[in-house]
């Protein structure tokens, strides 16, 4: 995702990520609670985690801009792991992955299928056009704007916001739909 | 997919956002044209673009917070308030809806909790007001809300009436039923939004997920997410402005505007998807003009309110087109004079109210002792009446719409409501109105105002009124008592005494009684022809006159009789009104008796042509006569000319009318009669049966028409030697004609002699002679002992009369 990191620095990214990581699911666990129904905003999660870790050695070279791109990433991992791990919860026994619900006929495609759906879509989006799927995962999960995602990849903001518009049309043709 | 191909995706898809819908097909269709893979899925991703409601679209917080505090799946078997939370049921917007039960009782509630609320005050506050709103709401089609209250971390909840059902859409899908039906239920949940507006409440965010329809059938509005009160102008936070793009109005969505039209809005999205299916070409027209106008952009230029779009459905309804007539194999009745035409034209109607006024009050006149006064003041009456009729109409020449015809009439009840200082005039007002009802097939306010005229001035002519609307509704014994009652009247005036005896006349035509109507008929006429103000009347006992002679085999004076009705008529309207139209069709059937064909040809082609002129060509209503062209032709011979113009007008009445409808079922009976007659029996078999089961749901299983088609469908099991089958039919046929005091027409006679051949086919021989001696009295004594049926039952009498004397009592099946 990181494409311009060489190889030299690789490994460390690799500990500044797993660093990321754990901060922002110790902060998701915390609110898998029932009592506590506080909306993420991720932009907040993501500012949490820094403000935890800023003064880390690992990320001492790090911009924020660098660090939220991180975290971008991170946080999805985070996500769609929740997803999964609620998939796999409902499932037990019947292959419903699509939630028909008898009582009030209420054809619901749950979020953790739609986001597992974008998971693999965005993977696939990968490979076509890496620079995109990084503009996906930035401006949606790392909570960034247009202008932090056009200085962080060296392109102009209009790149940008094509990018998305396409992007994001292709990979909700990928989700399965909520019936509505 | 690779990079490549990835590009070039991309670069059409920014190439086609730009464009209108159009523009892109053309773009797409040219740039594509090689690769339809492509082209799907650039289309596709055009489409989630614009409709803009993918996960992506969303926002990441909507996905965490549906994500993380999903965590509630885990409440359930959770004791809230006096309730027990039993299973998920959905999530929204705002928040989740779980079902639920109260630990007392058990009784199944809803439970909806607002997710989030900790973040927004607005969004609490937004909640609270719903919760509010929603305790002093009572209707049938919204549910109910019972209780409310909060978690202890400060989420606010509500219990509501747990609806079970399907959402809107869907439910037609599990439950087909004909367009009128739904519109019935689509209007309740008008009547619910017509509450809700009346108490301030603006849903604004209704779709069809938001409306669920229970077992009995009745819709329920859920979901007010974000009911708004009702102010003129209301801001709404953008982050507070959850709507579903497809249903939101476009000032709501874009400015955040709202107001009882938004509703209206929604609305209109929600009826042009209930419309699928076959609805004619003018029907849909007319739908599409409703939806249309539901769904403007400029709020101004929608309905005011829900009430008024209800209305215009109302009015679509009851505009149906009117059943179609009975014809069978061996009979065609045109009802006589009162054509049912919805389509009528205003200056049809003018004439139509110069012509009946004029009727009433040259009646009128007879009883004025003063007749120049009344002469004047007829002439003044009558001015006033038209003028406010008129007034302030477009007065445009040519086609009106239904809806404008039926809004004149409705005006010309107003005016008459003005002269309440005359309770008889005005009781005479309402007699001439409810006969234009009656012509434009406006069974149901014809039958108020006629009724009400009766009850108000028990006259003759008022009785007269109604009794015909009886005999058009098929309600004989009503018709027959009226007659009478008209008939016992002190000084009845002679035209009066006429028009009875033309009544009950034709009340005895359609129960079969020829020879008795014919009776009271000429006594009629000999009174009408009398009189020059009698003369549509007149010609209407002419058609009555010629019914009777043809039913009889009486063809000559069947022809006679439909020549002076047809004379009359064209005096009256001129060579090119649709009256005149029905009497040539009436005397090409004569023709076609006669087996003059190619007399009957010109007969129905003249029909035709006065019709096309009349209501413009490709109209349903030219169906008619196309197909009795196309039986013509076929009985010259000519099959390839005749088969596609039945075929055509076949399909065009499919598409003209619901799915379920009597003049469907004709059309298919008379394509099957087609085929029959070209000893095509096997493929005439389905339409037949087709027809019979929308006959029975339509007309009821005991009626005329329903029986006709019975005996058609039987026939060609006859035909395919199905005589099992033959003979079931057979037997309901005539048990319903029993059933119904009609055991003893023609149709009776005829279907027990077609019994007697299917029984005698079976070797059940002493039960087809006892059907076969009883069918034979009937049709004698109607038609005369030389019928074409009695020489034909021939050969079976032998063959049977051969084997009972052959046979000597063992072995015989009954």
């Amino acid at each position: 995702m990181l494409s311009q990191e060489t190889s030299l620095q690789n490994q460390s990214v690799d500990e500044r990520f797993s660093l990321v990581y754990e901060e922002l699911r110790r902060i998701a666990s915390t609110l898998r609670h029932a009592e506590s129904h506080a909306t993420i905003l991720s932009a907040a999660l993501v500012d949490e985690a820094w403000a935890k870790l800023k003064n880390s050695p690992e990320l001492a070279h790090t911009t924020t801009g660098h660090f939220k791109s991180i975290a971008a990433n991170a946080m999805r991992q985070v996500l769609v792991e929740e997803a999964r791990r609620r998939n796999a919860q409902k499932r037990g026994g019947g292959h419903a992955i699509l939630l028909t619900l008898d009582d009030g006929h209420q054809h619901i495609v749950p979020v953790d299928v739609q986001l597992i759906d974008l998971d693999t879509a965005l993977t696939e989006l990968q490979d076509m056009s890496p620079r995109q799927a990084q503009v996906v995962e930035s401006l949606f999960f790392g909570g960034m704007t247009v202008s932090e995602v056009a200085n962080g990849l060296g392109v102009s903001e209009s790149v940008v916001e094509r990018d998305w518009r396409a992007a994001k049309a292709w990979l909700a043709t990928r989700i399965r739909p909520d019936k509505e | 997919m690779n990079p490549e191909r990835w590009e070039r995706m991309q670069a059409i898809f920014d190439a086609a956002v730009g464009l209108d819908e159009s523009e892109r097909t053309v773009l797409l269709a040219g740039v594509c044209h090689d690769d339809e893979e492509m082209l799907d899925d650039v289309r596709r991703m055009v489409e989630a673009h614009e409709r803009g409601d993918s996960l992506l679209h969303s926002g990441l917080p909507a996905l965490a917070s549906r994500l993380i505090d999903g965590g509630l799946a885990s409440l359930a078997g959770r004791e809230i308030g006096a309730y027990r939370l039993v299973k998920l049921i959905g999530e929204g917007g705002m928040g989740i809806v779980y079902r639920a039960e109260r630990t007392d009782t058990g009784k199944q509630v809803a439970m909806k909790f607002l997710l989030g609320a900790n973040m927004s005050a607005a969004r609490r506050a937004l909640f609270a007001l719903e919760t509010n709103m929603h305790a002093k709401l009572s209707h049938p089609c919204i549910a109910a809300q019972y209780d409310a209250g909060h978690l202890p971390n400060g989420t606010p909840w509500f219990a509501m009436e747990y609806v079970q059902g399907e959402r809107f859409l869907e439910y037609f899908e599990t439950h087909p039923c004909p367009l009128p039906d739904r519109l019935r239920i689509f209007q309740q949940v008008c009547g619910a939004l017509e509450y809700l507006h009346g108490k301030g409440i603006i849903h604004s965010d209704l779709k069809p997920s938001n409306i669920l329809i229970d077992e009995s059938g009745t819709p329920k509005v859920l979901d007010f997410g974000i009911a708004k009160e009702f102010r003129r102008e209301t801001q709404l936070l953008p982050e507070l402005r959850i709507m579903t793009r497809g249903y939101a109005a476009p000032e709501w969505q874009e400015r955040g505007l709202v107001d009882r039209s938004t509703d209206v809005y929604s609305m209109g999205v929600i009826l042009s998807q209930l419309v699928t299916g076959d609805v004619g070409k003018t029907r849909r027209r007319e739908l599409d003009k409703i939806c249309g106008k539901a769904r403007r952009s400029d709020p101004a230029k929608r309905y005011r309110s829900v009430e008024a779009l209800a209305r215009d459905i109302e009015h679509f309804v009851k505009n149906e087109p009117l059943e179609g007539m009975p014809a069978t194999r061996w009979y065609r009745l045109e009802r006589f004079a009162t054509r049912r035409r919805a389509a009528v034209v205003a200056g049809t109607i003018a004439a139509l109210l110069f012509a009946a006024m004029a009727t009433f009050f040259t009646v009128r006149l007879a009883r004025e002792k003063n007749a120049a006064l009344a002469e004047v003041q007829r002439t003044k009456l009558v001015e006033r009446f038209l003028f406010n009729l008129f007034q302030g109409g477009d007065k445009e020449a040519g086609p009106a719409t239904e809806v404008r015809a039926l809004t004149l009439i409705g005006r010309g009840e107003q005016e008459a409501k003005a002269l309440d200082h005359d309770p008889q005039l005005q009781a005479e007002f309402y007699g001439v109105l409810g006969r234009i009802y009656q012509q434009l097939g406006q069974f149901d306010k014809a039958d108020a105002l006629l009724t009400n005229a009766v009850n108000e001035n028990y006259s003759a002519v008022s009785l007269l009124a109604l009794g015909s609307l009886r005999l058009e509704q098929g309600r004989f014994d009503d018709a027959v008592r009226i007659a009478r009652k008209t008939l016992d009247q002190p000084e009845l005036g002679e035209l009066e005494r006429a028009k009875a005896q033309s009544l009950l006349g034709g009340v005895l035509n359609a129960q079969g009684k020829y020879t008795d109507a014919i009776v009271l008929l000429k006594q009629a006429w000999q009174i009408q022809s009398a009189h020059p103000a009698a003369r549509e009347d007149l010609a209407g006992t002419f058609v009555a006159l010629s019914d009777a002679c043809f039913f009889q085999s009486r063809h000559a004076e069947a022809e006679s009789w439909m020549q002076q009705a047809m004379k009359v008529h064209q005096q009256l309207h001129g060579r090119n009104h649709p009256l005149v139209a029905m009497d040539w069709r009436a005397l090409g059937h004569i023709q076609v008796q006669t087996t003059h064909f190619l007399e009957a040809e010109k007969c129905y082609r003249a029909a035709l042509a006065i019709e096309e002129g009349w209501y413009g060509e490709d109209h349903p209503e030219t169906a008619d006569v196309q197909i009795y062209v196309a039986q013509v032709l076929e009985k010259e011979g000519r099959l390839a000319e005749a088969e596609p113009i039945i075929r055509k007008a076949t399909e065009e009445i499919k598409r003209a009318y619901p799915e379920y409808h009597p003049r469907v079922a004709l059309a298919l009976c008379e394509m099957g009669n087609f085929l029959f007659v070209e000893d095509r029996f096997a493929e005439a078999e389905p339409y037949y049966k087709r027809s019979l089961e929308i006959y029975g749901r339509t007309l009821g299983e005991d009626h005329l028409d329903t029986n006709g088609i019975r005996n058609n469908l039987a026939s060609v099991y006859l035909k395919q030697k199905k005589y099992a089958e033959a003979q079931k039919i057979f037997e309901q046929s005539i048990d319903s004609l029993e059933r119904t005091n009609l055991g003893n027409t023609l149709n009776a006679g005829i279907a027990r002699i077609k019994l007697g051949r299917a029984l005698t086919r079976q070797g059940k021989y002493r039960q087809a002679l006892v059907q076969i001696r009883e069918g034979c009295r009937i049709v004698s004594a109607i038609a005369g002992p030389n019928a074409e049926w009695l020489k034909a039952i021939q050969p079976d009498l032998e063959m049977i009369n051969k084997s009972l004397s052959t046979k000597t009592g063992s072995g015989e099946t009954y």
